[in-house]
């Protein structure tokens, strides 16, 4: 029966069964199902087989982002308990597009997919003033991830990374880059720490970087 | 000398109109692959509207929306470059604009809509097809349009959004994306809508003298290549049979998964983006219809040198020599910021390219 019900949320995540997942989760926490198991077993375990799908090209976009959004109604019913027993993700990543660049959807895929490999993701969306960013590092985040479509606003990634060295935040936290609008030597060139063409390379990026297999 | 020298010659000099005009009307004719075919050489069309705008001295902001003054800009690029097509500066804005987003214009830097104020499909009823002769930034561009072709006998191009990526400036990229599985009918529905604005809009660039149609559908490469013949492609080909001239669709990024449902839109050239290996897909590609691309807008023309921009030129012409329908480009728009020394290097390097 637990079996049941996880098996059932995993696969209404993968297959972006929209409206009923918040049930799912309930019925799974009332049979006994921890919640970190609902996360980890069902939820993450689901992003990942997403993730690799939009890897294969066997999902694209509109897919992974209908997965995503039934898994924000599961983990809507279980955030509140998961903060209460204070589970701790694998590291917590900070993304957004930089002030100026509202394209967002890059950025959103490397999120999820980061969120199946296991890291919390924390999404300041698009057009993000860099101040806000030096606030994520010194809020504790152990990656900052800044995307650019334009290359008109991709100077300011490397106003984000002064702003975090003036402030002696710069050895705490890993800066990544990505988008249309940067490469690896423009990464080299600003003092990031790496660049990801895509969001399965930004997941090992990540790893690699906090040394994690 | 190439037909397509002799043809930029011409273009450039008023006193040969009466040569030129005949030669862009017997030109109108035929189909774009046999012109590409017929010219001689390869021909280069760089896309740098942006460009020609740095070079001026003038702001982006006071280009896209004074329609003489972006003719003089792109007219001071087409003497400075010796282009042989003339192209406007893209703004996939204007359409959105007009039906009603807001637009955030910066001085100096691309122009974006920063808000998707439609999500119902009551807000997509009560939508009205706006007149192209009324709102003033389309005006703009037909003024643009008319003035070019007034002055050049070249092939001048222009054109604007593809229907899906109206769409997603609309209500927004996720809430389309996520709509073609989620709400497929509303999508639909906007669509319509969607390609009636495009076509209303094309109608005047074609009215005001554009030879080459370019739609840009940049945000149908999020899609899957079922959900891209659904969602854009049955639309751009509506959309095409529409326009009495030739089209090419540019879809930016990674679109090489498109391709067939491209070709399906009856577009006679097809525009493609650096990630898009072009010798790879090209023989996939009818041989009427014509190959233009991509070379790299970021790593090789904005951050190389010109050596680098003259070496990746020539990797690309070779490996695209045994196709006769290839046109050689940027993959994308030029960045505002691209050293007019790389684009030079770009441009000579075609045009010595034998």
């Amino acid at each position: 029966m637990e079996d049941d019900l996880l098996t059932g949320i995993k696969a209404g995540v993968v297959a972006g069964r929209l409206g009923g997942m918040g049930d799912m989760t309930r019925a799974a926490l009332d049979t006994g199902v921890p919640a970190a198991d609902i996360m980890s077993l069902g939820l993450i375990e689901a992003m990942s087989i997403v993730g690799e799908k939009f890897e294969k090209k066997e999902y694209f976009v509109p897919e992974v982002l209908v997965s995503a959004r039934a898994m924000h109604e599961s983990m809507d019913v279980l955030r509140p308990l998961l903060e209460a027993s204070g589970v701790e993700p694998l590291a917590r990543v900070t993304m957004g597009t930089v002030k100026g660049d509202l394209h967002d959807i890059g950025k959103d895929i490397v999120s999820i997919v980061l969120t199946g490999a296991g890291f919390e993701v924390q999404s300041l969306g698009a057009d993000v003033p860099s101040e806000k960013f030096v606030e994520a590092a010194a809020g504790g985040a152990g990656v900052v991830g800044m995307s650019s479509l334009l290359t008109t606003t991709r100077p300011r990634m490397a106003e984000v990374i002064r702003l975090l060295e003036e402030r002696g935040l710069r050895d705490g936290v890993k800066v990544i880059i990505g988008g249309a609008a940067v490469t690896e030597g423009f990464a080299n060139e600003i003092g990031a720490d790496g660049y990801g063409a895509d969001a399965a390379q930004a997941v090992r990026l990540v790893k690699s970087l906090l040394g994690i297999q | 000398m190439a037909l397509i020298d002799i043809i930029g010659w011409v273009g450039k000099r008023r006193w040969a109109r009466s040569v030129g005009v005949p030669m862009m009307l017997a030109a109108r004719r035929i189909p774009l692959a046999t012109m590409v075919r017929l010219a001689g050489r390869r021909i280069c069309i760089p896309s740098a509207g942006y460009s020609a705008i740095a070079l001026s001295g003038t702001s982006v902001r006071d280009n896209l929306c004074d329609g003489a003054l972006m003719f003089e800009t792109l007219a001071g690029a087409i003497e400075r470059f010796g282009l042989e097509v003339d192209g406007t500066a893209s703004d996939l804005t204007i359409e959105p604009g007009a039906c009603g987003c807001p637009v955030t214009m910066p001085d100096n830097d691309t122009p974006y809509v920063s808000e998707h104020p439609f999500s119902t499909l009551e807000d997509i009823r009560a939508l009205q097809v706006p007149d192209p002769l009324a709102d003033p930034r389309m005006r703009a561009m037909t003024e643009t349009v008319r003035l070019l072709s007034k002055r050049f006998a070249l092939l001048t191009v222009a054109g604007g959004s593809g229907p899906f990526t109206l769409a997603a400036e609309l209500i927004g990229a996720s809430e389309a994306a996520m709509n073609t599985v989620m709400e497929p009918a509303l999508m639909h529905e906007l669509l319509e809508y969607c390609t009636r604005v495009c076509s209303a809009y094309l109608a005047a660039i074609v009215r005001a003298g554009a030879e080459v149609i370019l739609i840009g559908e940049p945000t149908a490469a999020i899609l899957s290549p079922a959900s891209y013949k659904e969602f854009s492609g049955a639309y751009t080909k509506r959309l095409i049979d529409s326009i009495p001239r030739p089209v090419i669709l540019h879809i930016c990024g990674d679109a090489g998964h498109l391709l067939e449902g491209m070709c399906a839109t009856g577009a006679q050239g097809l525009s493609l983006d650096a990630p898009v290996d072009l010798p790879s897909v090209a023989q996939s590609v009818p041989r009427d219809v014509v190959l233009i691309g991509n070379l790299d807008t970021v790593s090789v023309l904005l951050e190389g040198t010109p050596e680098r921009v003259r070496e990746s030129t020539t990797a690309m012409l070779e490996s695209m020599r045994p196709y006769k329908n290839y046109v050689a480009s940027s993959g994308c728009d030029l960045s505002y910021n691209t050293p007019v020394e790389n684009i030079v290097a770009m441009i000579e390097t075609v045009r010595g390219f034998r």
